[in-house]
Order: structure tokens, then sequence, then C-alpha cells
């Protein structure tokens, strides 16, 4: 077999918060190098998903490989060394600490020096060394959001997973993040994009997966999973 | 008059503007559907009506009254009952005390007779001596919701009441909460993320969408705007633009 | 003018002592949000291993200091995040109160078991050397004391705002989750800060030991004065820590100074009318900063239900009441006048405990005064009571009536303490309620005017007569724990106990409801600080003299400790762990000896940390085990409980299968 490794494959699996089972076996997979979005309505279970992979919630059961390794139950800030850099949904920022404190902690997962990784955050975001002593938390919702890209834009992540990137966004700046992120995959990072905002995921993903209830129904090119999509979102879907 | 009134509510967090001018109204026995893509502000609209978040600026007022700054306790005395998308049952307590509990609790004349009835009515006859810690949460959402009604509120905040139920309980509990409009005489506003529920089940609906109400109406008419779709699934360029012209004077 | 420079100094100088220590408690509060009750015990048993190898063993002093603070210290810290603390971060605050209170009581018998009481005393640094600034001498160790507290400052804060692992800590405070996705490893964190915390109480213990007797309880405790300067800066902010700590080392000294100003008629007597509030300024100045706190908001999000036991029924009530009394019967009937008088003692443990059922099991709030109350009960069993002005009163008795009033006084007592208290958060209402505990000590119980007189002095307590014997009395003790153990069983039956259990389960479904739990819980606190008043003249009672030291503020934690540890939410919880304790303070079936005593504090600290998952005790534990075992043999009664619902609605049921149930 020579057939090239993924950078992240999930099969079947099954998760849940106490009694609630959240997943009911989820299988899919991010060829290396690529984008995919992980699309769906609310309470699909895409964050749930994205949880288990990231090493922040154990899954009940199936598999997580990345990059070919069987990484079920490892530790999160482990994964994150190996790197594995995860954004979680609405906001991956510390608010209570400046912007410069909170890109000071990037360092832990990277190979790269603190002093390189400040210069690379500020000049691919200018409007964070303008704010550089200023506590995070009274940075305006996008900029909060350009302060934790910065950490998959600095730290050369292997695999980099984003949760709701749009989450309470204006149209505008979601744009130029998605445009980030397509810079991103072009250089050959494979990302994990969760979004329910989904056309502006797929303008940049080469392959779109579609969730609703714990479960995977669509996987495919942007254009062919349109119509499922629709039906995901706005009823009419079993 | 409307039973409850939200007026030009906003709530700000830090940089971040979570309600921005939120309006709508619910009359007399209506069930009234909230929704909106994650983070479009519906938990925080939501916790505004029940009194857990003070706004920023804005009044919401109940039967004429502006409660406002009124205490979640005393907003329940007015008439305001809710569920908890994440359960609050009273756990060690079997399913029945549940109801039973919360009708002592106001004092009420028969809290036995309140406790059958209502057991009844929900379906839960069978559960009713089982502890509410050790039922499956579908069963759990009933005893919430009967829970609720044990203290007769004029209207019924209901907080993702299907999250965690099956299709069939589901559409169980949409007849259930018809009936108690339609029967009872009560007002219900649902915040829901599954929209076919909401879609089936509601009068009108408002949609929320970056902290604002972007579409109101019955089903047909939500399920056909535009803007609603483009909320759901990320703007199209042209429809993009009004909004963003939005976008600018927010940041 | 000299007096107020030289009281200011060692002002100053104790506020240090008390910044040093209370930094350490702030520092492994926010960054593993476990309050340490422990963080006192630690410094006292690195200053005894001080005073060991230094005066002892004779090493030299830049040996054992650098061994102490830079090894033993940080090690038993990294230990202890790991053994215990880490666990306990999303405990519930009775739990975590119950583990550090454990490991407080556990510390302390180490220590009384290592370094029996004696004499001991370390001089102080560069011992007679000072400098005088005119009148006023400042000492070489006041100088260190303060230029340690100037450099504590000084590295805490390069190190949490200048350093990326400081960084880190902070941010483990907001967000531990996402510390660990950007690869930092949150554990390891939370371990240096318990390091570092334990090294900070143990430099603290050693700067204060040469002005202090070594006393376990007295250096544990001085670091309730660390508690207070922590709480100025709500456990979050160290520069409000230290500006509190230094305002409390003012506080102390200025009273200090003005105690020996008044005249002594007014403060030095027993009988005087502030007698005792130089002594308690430490705990009233943590109960203004308490109640400077906000008020607690209403959250959300329940702690995961503790599932209480079933309440018995009336007839099994009835059965295991008979057989308690038979057998108190027939044992005090066999035993001689002493072990009687032990027996009878030892039983009066359950029958304060059984207050803590209906204010913990039950109610989920928490108290550390509940000793206290019962002092309360006793004191009107052994001075009489009489009101004021009116001549209506009674001497000194055990009737109806000292019963009666022991009972609405405490209670009104207990409602005056839970009004402020329960405005807070668990961990607040267990340190303000320790407060109180503390003051009660001092400005009541040892006064000459209304309480037993300084410590060590007792009262006499008349028997009635037909009690007179230690076996009649001993009797009356266990016929009140069947009466008191009907009584709150009752409750737990009623409308009120559903009402107890609904405000414990959750605040906001309650205020949803339109319920204010605010008075069900002073209610509650009320009601069982009557209770502890009733035990209380049943002990006085049961003891013919009583005094301060019998409600000495520190017995509450192992009361509370041995309530846990045996299960607080049922009664044969408190009955076993009750007649434990009390078996080991009298002497009763064990020995008194202090080695049994000691051990028994580490092996129930064994047994508290074991038991974070199980909230119903050991006791608790024996029940679930026992009927696992009835079921194995007999699987039908299980059956038939879970089980009709499937036979009556199939439907249903069917459906619920389709929801994953996580019970096993």
């Amino acid at each position: 077999m020579t057939e090239r490794v993924n950078a992240l494959d999930v099969i079947d699996l099954t998760a849940g918060y106490g009694r609630i089972e959240v997943l009911h076996g989820v299988s899919f997979s991010v060829p290396s190098g690529s984008v995919v979005a992980l699309l769906g309505p609310n309470g699909a279970g895409k964050t749930t998903t994205l949880n288990c992979i990231a090493g922040v919630l154990d899954p009940t059961g199936g598999h997580v490989h990345i990059g070919g390794h069987h990484l079920n139950g490892a530790a999160p800030d482990r994964l994150a060394r190996a790197g594995l850099c995860t954004i979680p949904e609405g906001r991956g920022i510390f608010p209570n600490l400046t912007v410069v404190e909170n890109i000071s902690l990037f360092a832990f997962a990277a190979k790269a020096t603190p002093r390189e990784i400040e210069e690379r955050s500020f000049t691919q975001f200018p409007r964070l060394a303008e704010r550089r002593g200023q506590l995070a938390g009274k940075l305006s919702g996008g900029e909060q959001q350009m302060l934790a890209m910065a950490r998959a834009l600095s730290t050369d992540p292997a695999l980099l997973l984003l949760d709701e990137l749009s989450m309470g966004l204006a149209p505008k700046i979601v744009e130029d993040l998605y445009e980030i992120v397509g810079e991103i995959g072009r250089q050959g990072v494979s990302v994990l994009v969760v979004e329910q905002f989904a056309r502006r995921a797929l303008a940049v993903a080469q392959l779109g997966i579609v969730m609703v209830q714990g479960r995977v129904t669509a996987v495919g090119e942007p254009a062919d999973i349109e119509g499922e999509l629709s039906a995901a979102y706005l009823g009419g879907a079993a | 008059m409307a039973l409850l009134e939200v007026d030009d509510v906003h709530v700000r967090f830090g940089g971040v503007i979570a309600v921005n001018g939120a309006t709508f109204d619910v009359s007399e026995s209506s069930v009234i559907g909230l929704m909106g893509p994650n983070g479009a502000g519906k938990t925080t609209l939501f916790n505004v009506i029940t009194g857990l978040q003070t706004p920023t600026s804005g009044a919401v007022r109940f039967e004429g009254r502006d409660i406002t700054k009124v205490h979640p306790r005393l907003r329940a005395v007015a008439g305001i009952g809710r569920t908890f998308q994440r359960l609050e049952v009273f756990g060690s307590l079997t399913v029945g005390d549940n109801i039973r509990v919360a009708a002592e609790m106001r004092g009420m004349d028969s809290p036995d007779r309140v406790r059958d009835e209502l057991l009844e009515r929900v379906g839960l006859r069978a559960f009713a001596d089982v502890t509410a810690d050790s039922v499956p949460t579908g069963i759990a959402r009933l005893t919430e919701l009967a829970r609720a009604l044990a203290v007769d509120p004029r209207l019924l905040l209901l907080d993702e009441p299907s999250s965690g139920l099956s299709e069939s309980e589901t559409d169980d509990f949409a007849v259930l909460v018809r009936s108690l409009a339609e029967d009872d005489g009560r007002s219900v506003l649902i915040v829901e993320h599954d929209v076919d529920l909401v879609l089936g089940l509601c009068s009108e609906i408002h949609v929320l969408d970056f902290g604002s109400i972007i579409a109101s109406g019955p089903p047909e008419v939500i399920r056909a705007d535009k803007r609603v779709q483009d909320a759901y699934l990320g703007a199209d360029d042209e429809a993009a633009e009004a909004v963003e012209a939005l976008a600018e004077v927010l940041l | 003018m000299t007096d107020f420079v030289t009281f200011t100094i060692i002002g100053i100088v104790l506020g240090s002592t008390y910044a040093i220590a209370a930094s350490g408690l702030v520092l492994t509060y926010a960054t593993s949000n476990v309050f340490n009750f422990a963080h006192g015990a630690v410094g006292m048993v690195m200053t005894f291993l001080y005073w060991e190898l230094y005066v002892n063993q004779g090493m030299p002093l830049w040996l054992v200091l650098p061994l102490i603070l830079l090894i033993v210290a940080p090690v038993f810290g990294l230990v202890m995040e790991r053994l215990v603390m880490r666990r306990l971060t999303v405990a519930d605050v009775t739990t975590s109160l119950g583990v550090t209170v454990g490991l407080l009581v556990a510390l302390i018998g180490l220590a009384q078991q290592k370094w029996k009481p004696a004499g001991r005393s370390v001089d102080s640094f560069f011992a007679g050397n000072s400098v005088s600034f005119g009148l006023v001498r400042v000492t070489a160790q006041q100088f260190i004391t303060m230029g340690i507290a100037i450099a504590v400052a000084l590295g805490l804060y390069v190190l949490l705002n200048r350093t990326r692992i400081g960084t880190a800590m902070r941010a483990v405070v907001d967000n531990r989750d996402l510390l660990a996705l950007h690869g930092a490893r949150p554990n390891l964190l939370s371990g240096l800060a318990w390091a570092l915390g334990s090294s900070l109480a143990a430099l603290a213990g050693i700067l204060l030991a040469p002005s202090l007797s070594f006393d376990y309880t007295i250096l544990t405790f001085l670091v309730v004065n660390a508690y207070a300067a922590a709480m100025v800066g709500k456990l979050k902010s160290l520069p409000k820590t230290f500006a509190g700590a230094i305002a409390l080392g003012l506080l102390i000294n200025y009273g200090q100074w003005a105690y020996i100003s008044l005249p002594a008629s007014f403060v030095k007597d027993s009988d005087g009318l502030i007698y005792g509030i130089n002594n308690s300024l430490p705990t009233i100045f943590l109960l203004g900063a308490m109640l400077l706190l906000p008020q607690d908001k209403l959250r959300v999000g329940r702690i995961a239900g503790t599932k209480l036991p079933r309440i018995p029924s009336w007839r099994a009530t009835f059965l295991w009441s008979a057989a308690l009394l038979a057998g108190a019967y027939a044992l005090t009937g066999s035993m001689g006048i002493a072990n009687n008088s032990r027996f009878g003692q030892a039983m009066c443990l359950p029958l304060i405990m059984l207050s803590l059922v209906l204010l913990i099991g039950y109610g989920g709030d928490v108290s550390l005064c509940q000793l206290s109350f019962v002092g309360v009960g006793a004191l009107v069993a052994a001075r009489g009571f009489d009101i004021p002005f009116t001549g209506l009163g009674f001497h000194p008795q055990i009737t109806v009536l000292s019963l009666i009033t022991a009972f609405l006084l405490t209670a009104v007592v207990g409602a005056v303490v839970a009004l402020p208290a329960l405005r807070l958060r668990g961990l607040y209402i267990g340190l303000g309620t320790l407060a109180i505990a503390s003051a009660l000590d001092h400005t009541v119980f040892e006064t000459g005017l209304v309480g037993f007189g300084a410590q060590g002095s007792t009262i006499d307590v008349p028997r009635p007569g037909f009690l007179e014997s230690e076996r009649s009395f001993a009797m009356a003790v266990v016929v009140t724990f069947v009466l008191m153990a009907w009584v709150v069983l009752s409750i737990r039956r009623s409308k009120y106990g559903r009402i107890l259990l609904a405000t414990r389960d959750s605040q906001a479904a309650c205020a949803t409801l339109g319920f204010s739990t605010t008075l069900t819980r002073v209610a509650v606190f009320s009601a069982s600080a009557g209770l502890a008043g009733v035990a209380g003249v049943l002990l006085a009672g049961m003891k013919h003299t009583v005094g301060t030291l019998d409600f000495y503020f520190f017995q509450n934690l192992p009361l509370l400790l041995f309530a846990i540890v045996f299960g607080v939410t049922s009664i044969s919880g408190v009955l076993v762990g009750g007649f434990f304790y009390g078996c080991l303070s009298t002497g009763f079936l064990l020995s008194s000896d202090a080695t049994v005593k000691n051990l028994a504090y580490i092996v129930l600290f064994v047994g508290i940390r074991l038991l974070v998952n199980n909230p119903n005790g050991l006791v608790g534990l024996l029940f679930d085990q026992s009927r696992r075992l009835l079921r194995f043999r007999d699987k039908d009664p299980e059956r038939t409980t879970t089980g009709s619902p499937v036979e009556v609605y199939p439907a249903v049921v069917g459906r619920v299968v389709e929801v994953p149930v996580g019970s096993a």
C-alpha cells in the first residue's frame, strides 16, 4: 500500500456529555494539505467532534488518527505540542491577559522563538501591534478572532482545527478571516474548519462534510453538497 | 397590549455586541419561536427576559409592567416560568416530588392534586416514583416542563427543549406545547435550534442574527425568506453587501 | 509617639508575615480553584521540621533553610497537588472543604505524633542585633522579615507579569482547557503553584517561630489571619492581599496598644466589658472583609446531584430505635460508673452531628461553628438564663425549660450568623462560620460576664434528681438522640424536607419557580443551630463541668470531618461517625492515648480522600454494598422497582431505550 497518509482520520466516533450521546458513529478524513469544511446546523455535533480530535473530550468509542498515528485519549497539551493547533469556538483567547501576553503563550507549542512568533503575528495583523498592551477582552470581536488566528499563523502547525470562526462576526471580517484560512491551506497546512456559515467555508475548502444530528449525511466537493446543505439547515431532511 | 414586550434590548460584553437592538412581542395564547445561528445572541436575549442577564440598554415589559431590573424570582411570581437547556431538575427528589414541591413552594392549595394532574398530562405517571437523577433526558425535560406548569405561569420560556430528545419524543413534545397555548391560554416562547420543530410549532418566528432580529413572521414566510437562508448558510455575495454596510457601522 | 512608632513597626512586620503566607494561599487558590484550609498546617509542620533540624539536630542554618524552603516544602506541595488537589478542582465545596480540613487535621496529628508536646523555641535571626532610631529599636529579625516580604512581593510580581510561565499561571485561571490547546501543561503549572505556595507557608511559619511558642494549633491558625488578608483581595488580587495583610498587622498591634493603655477594669479582667475583643480583631477583620464581598450571583449549572440514601420506613425507624435503646440499656447496665460516663459523653457527639444532617446532608450548606452553638446551649444549662430588666429567668438546671430555652436561643444566634454568611458562596460560608466560632470563643465563652470564664476555668452543671446517676443520664442522652433523629426524619419526609432538597439541588430552578431560597437556608441554619443547642444542654449535664476549652473553635474541624467521612446524609452515618469520634475523644472502648487518636486522624484523611466521589460517606457506601449483596441473592426486588414502567407503558420505555442512558 503506497497510499498517502491522511492528516486526520476519524473512524466511527461516538461521544456525548453525561447521559446525552451526541455523536453516533462519525467517520471522515482530512487528506494531507487540504482544507476540509465540516458543516451542519446547530446541535449537529460538529464542535463535539472537534473536541474529541483535540483531546478535550474523551470519546466513548471509535478512533482518531492524526498523521496515521492512533491518538485517542492523548492529552490536549501533548497533541498541541505535536503540531495540532486548535482554535476553539467563541474566541480562543485569554480576555484577562494583554494582547502581547496572549501571543507569548503561543510559544508553548512552537519551535520558533517567542520573538519570531511575536514578529510574525504583528506582521500578519498590524492592528494587533497597535493594541499590544491592551487587555484582549477589550478588543472588538474581529480583533479577538485575529488574535486567535495569529496562533495558527505563527506556530507552523501540521493540522489546524478551527471552530466556528465566524461566530458573531460581521461578514466582511469573516471574509477576511477565510482568506487567511485559504492562505494557510495553500502553504500546505491541513485544515479542518467547523462552520455553520457553509458558503463562506466552502469557498476555501476542497472538500465538504455535512453533519446532521450526530451523523455524517454527505461528503463531497463543494458544488455537490449544496442541495444536501439546504435540506440539513432549513428542514426537509430526515 | 402584548403579554411580553422586548423593547430595543442591547447587551454588550467588553468589545463584543451580543444583542443589538432586539425588539419583539409575545401576544396572549401564542407559541412564538426565537431562532438563529450559533452566536446570534439567542441565549443572551433569553437570559435578559428571565433576568439572569441585565441588558446594557432597552427594556423588557410583562403585562405592561417594566421588569427590566426585577429579580428572576419575582418575574416568576409575576407569571414567567422557564425550563433549562442544561437540565436543572431536583435530582434527589422523585419525578412526582419535583412537581409537588413546586406547588408546595408557592403555598398552593392541594399540591398532591397538582402533581397527579400534571403527571397525567405530560404522560409521566409511570415515572412518578423514580428519582429524577436517574431518568433519561427526555423524561427529565418533561419533568422540568411539568414542574414549571405546577406554578401556573402565563408565559413559559423553553430553552432548547428538544436537545437530547429522539424524533418521536420531539413530536409528542410539540403536541403538548401546542395544547398549552390552545387549551390553557398560556403563551410559550421557544428558543430552539431544531428548525423543523420551530417551523412546525410556532405561529410566529423571530430570526436573530448578529444580535438583531432580521426576520419575523409565520413559518411560511420565514422558510422562504432569503435573509434567513443567508443567516444560516452564510450570505451570497450580492446579499452580503447590504449586511456589510451595517457591519461597517458596527465595527 | 514612641509607642506609636514601635507598634507601627511591629504591625508592619506582623503584616509582612501574613502577606507572605496569604500570597501562597492566593497563588494556589487562583491556579487550582481549591481553597487550602491546610495552608497554615503545612507552614506549621515545616516550622517544626525547621526546629528539628536546626535546633534539635544542630544542622547549620545555611543548610536547613534551603533544604526546607527549596526542597522539602515544594516537594510536599507537588505531592499534595498530584495526589489530592488535582481531583478537587471540580468538586463541590463541602467535599473540598472536607478534604483540606482533613489534611489539616492529619498534619496536626502527624506533628503531634512526631514532636510530642514540650517547650520549644528558636532564636531570632542574628539575635541581639538591632538598630535604634531615636527611642525606637528595630531588631535584625524585623528587618529581615520586612525585607523578605518585599522580596516576595517583587518576586511574585516579576514571575506573574514578566515571565511566560507566570503569564501561563494567570491564564490557567481564565481557561484551563484553552491553555492546554496552546500546548502548555496546566497540571505542571498548578503543581508549580502548589510548590511555591507551600514554600511560602513554610517561610511565613519560620519567620513567625521566634516570636511564638511552638504550638500546633496556634501556628496553624495564625494563618487564619492570612485568610483574612487574602479575602481583602477576594482571593485573587495579590497587591490587595498585601495591603490587607499590612492593614491587619497594624490593626492587631494598635489593638494591643489600646489594650495596654486602657484601664484594666475595662479590658483585662474577664468581667470587663470588651474583654477578648483584642484577640478577635483578626476574625472581626475577616468578617468585615467578607461583608464587603459582593452578594453571590444566581447561577445556572447544577452540581452533579447527590443521590441521598433512601428514607427508612417508619417501621424500620422504629425497630432501629428500639434496638438502639435496648442495646444502650443493656450496655449501661453491664458497665461501671466511669465507663457509663464515657459512653454517655461519646453518645453526645452523634447528638451534635444530627444537627449537621439537617444543615449539610439535606440543606447542602456548611457550618464550621456548630460546636459554638453547642457551647451556647451548654451555657444555658451551666449559667441559667435571665432576661435583663424583667426579673424573668431561671437558675442553672437541666429541665425541659432549659432545653426549650437553649433551642430558642441558639436558633436565634444561628439565624443571626446565617444572615451575613449565606449571602456568600459555600467556601466563604465555611470561612465565615469558622471566624464566627473563633470570635465567639474570645468575646463570649472566655468572658466572666456571660461565658465560662477565662480559658481553663469551668462551671459545674447540676443534674436533676432522677438523672443523677451516670447510667440514667447516659440513657437520657440516647433517648434524646432517638427523639431528635425522629424529628430530623420527619422533617425529611415533610414538605419542608422536599423544599430543602430542592433548594440544595438547584437554587436557579427554585428562583424560576418564584421561591426565595434565602429564607429556607436561614431557617435550616437556625433549626440546625437549635438542635445543636439542645445537644449542648445534654453535653453539659453529661460532663458535669463545662468550660471554654470544650467548645474551642478548632474542635469544629474534626467534628465536620468525622461527619462527612462517615456520612452526613444519613442518621446511621452520624451515629457511627459521631460515636467513633466520641470514643476517640473520651477513651470509651478505645485507648485515649494520643497515638491512637493521631493515627485515626491520618486514617480518616485517607478515608476522605477515597470518598471524593461518594458524598454519602463510609456508612452510605456500606449500605449500598450490603444492598447490592442482598440483590445478588434475590434479583426480584430490583426488577420490580425500576422495571415497573416497562409493564405499564411499553411505548414510553421503547423510546427510553433509544436515548442512551449512562447509568451503570
